[in-house]
């Protein structure tokens, strides 16, 4: 059994088509982040060097880890402010919002994976196979090319 | 009366068995009987009340989390690396990934023309 939703309900976009998908947004949102540095440690978007499992399909295999492609997994993102906030009785997001701005390139190796029911509510992944360590490295390359915005969920 | 729509959420075990356990300690009878529900990764939701009730547990799961470590915002001078660490699992896993599932399953019931109160 997988531990994570069908991957047929989803929807795979490579990094050359992100903008070209979400050309009507002028950023896509991440929560939970840090505040910027000097003052705090930034986004974080994987602390303490691990990928979690309930973010990632992971397996090891001969003693080392990867991470598989798996469109049904992901760090959650979010196409709106107020979805963060929780919409009716959701809960928010606490922490700050960060931002990756219109026309920001994904680095080769993510993508962006959304239910088609739910495109509001992507979730950046990996495209294919690669190593944990390989996987950590790209995503700490996404989070140099994201950006504070002055919202502080609280 | 309780508005009848069952969806299927899908919540990695580690959100799950983390909510169920803490469900069951704090003796939240009813909503552990909904987590009780369905595959591994998965519940099994009859409608939107239930999926307003398992948002609540994970906010409550972060509530209790934030008073056992209180030190995890790093604008704080108190900083503690590990409260940061215990505090992004509930905020930026469990309660998140509630949070759009449960705002995925139900649209029209998690709107901002919903009332919150």
């Amino acid at each position: 059994m997988s531990e994570f939703k069908r991957q047929d309900i989803y929807l795979q976009i490579n990094p050359e088509d992100v903008w070209r998908h979400f050309g009507s947004l002028s950023a896509i949102l991440r929560g939970n982040g840090g505040a910027p540095k000097p003052v705090g440690g930034g986004l974080k978007l994987i602390r303490g060097g691990v990928l979690r499992a309930s973010d990632f399909d992971i397996v090891e295999e001969g003693g080392v880890k990867y991470v598989r492609r798996h469109t049904g997994s992901g760090l959650s993102f979010s196409t709106t402010i107020d979805r963060l906030k929780g919409l009716g009785p959701a809960p928010k997001i606490e922490g700050r919002v960060w931002k990756l701005e219109k026309n920001t390139p994904l680095p080769d190796g993510l993508c962006i994976n959304f239910d088609k029911d739910a495109p509001d509510h992507p979730m950046v992944s990996v495209s294919r196979k690669m190593k944990v360590s390989e996987a950590i490295e790209l995503f700490g390359v996404l989070a140099s090319r994201m950006k504070p915005t002055n919202v502080k969920i609280k | 009366m309780s508005i009848v729509d069952p969806r299927n959420i899908y919540l990695h075990q580690d959100i799950k068995t983390t909510l169920l356990d803490f469900s069951v300690e704090r003796g939240y009878n009813k909503i552990a009987e909904v987590l009780s529900r369905g595959d591994v990764a998965e519940v099994k939701l009859r409608g939107p009340e239930e999926a307003v009730e398992l948002g609540q547990l994970a906010e409550a799961y972060r509530f209790d989390t934030k008073l056992k470590f209180p030190y995890f915002d790093d604008e704080d001078e108190n900083f503690n690396p590990l409260h940061d660490e215990k505090f992004d699992f509930a905020n930026g896993v469990v309660v998140m990934k509630v949070s759009f599932a449960i705002q995925d399953a139900y649209p029209s019931h998690f709107s901002s023309e919903v009332d919150a109160s």
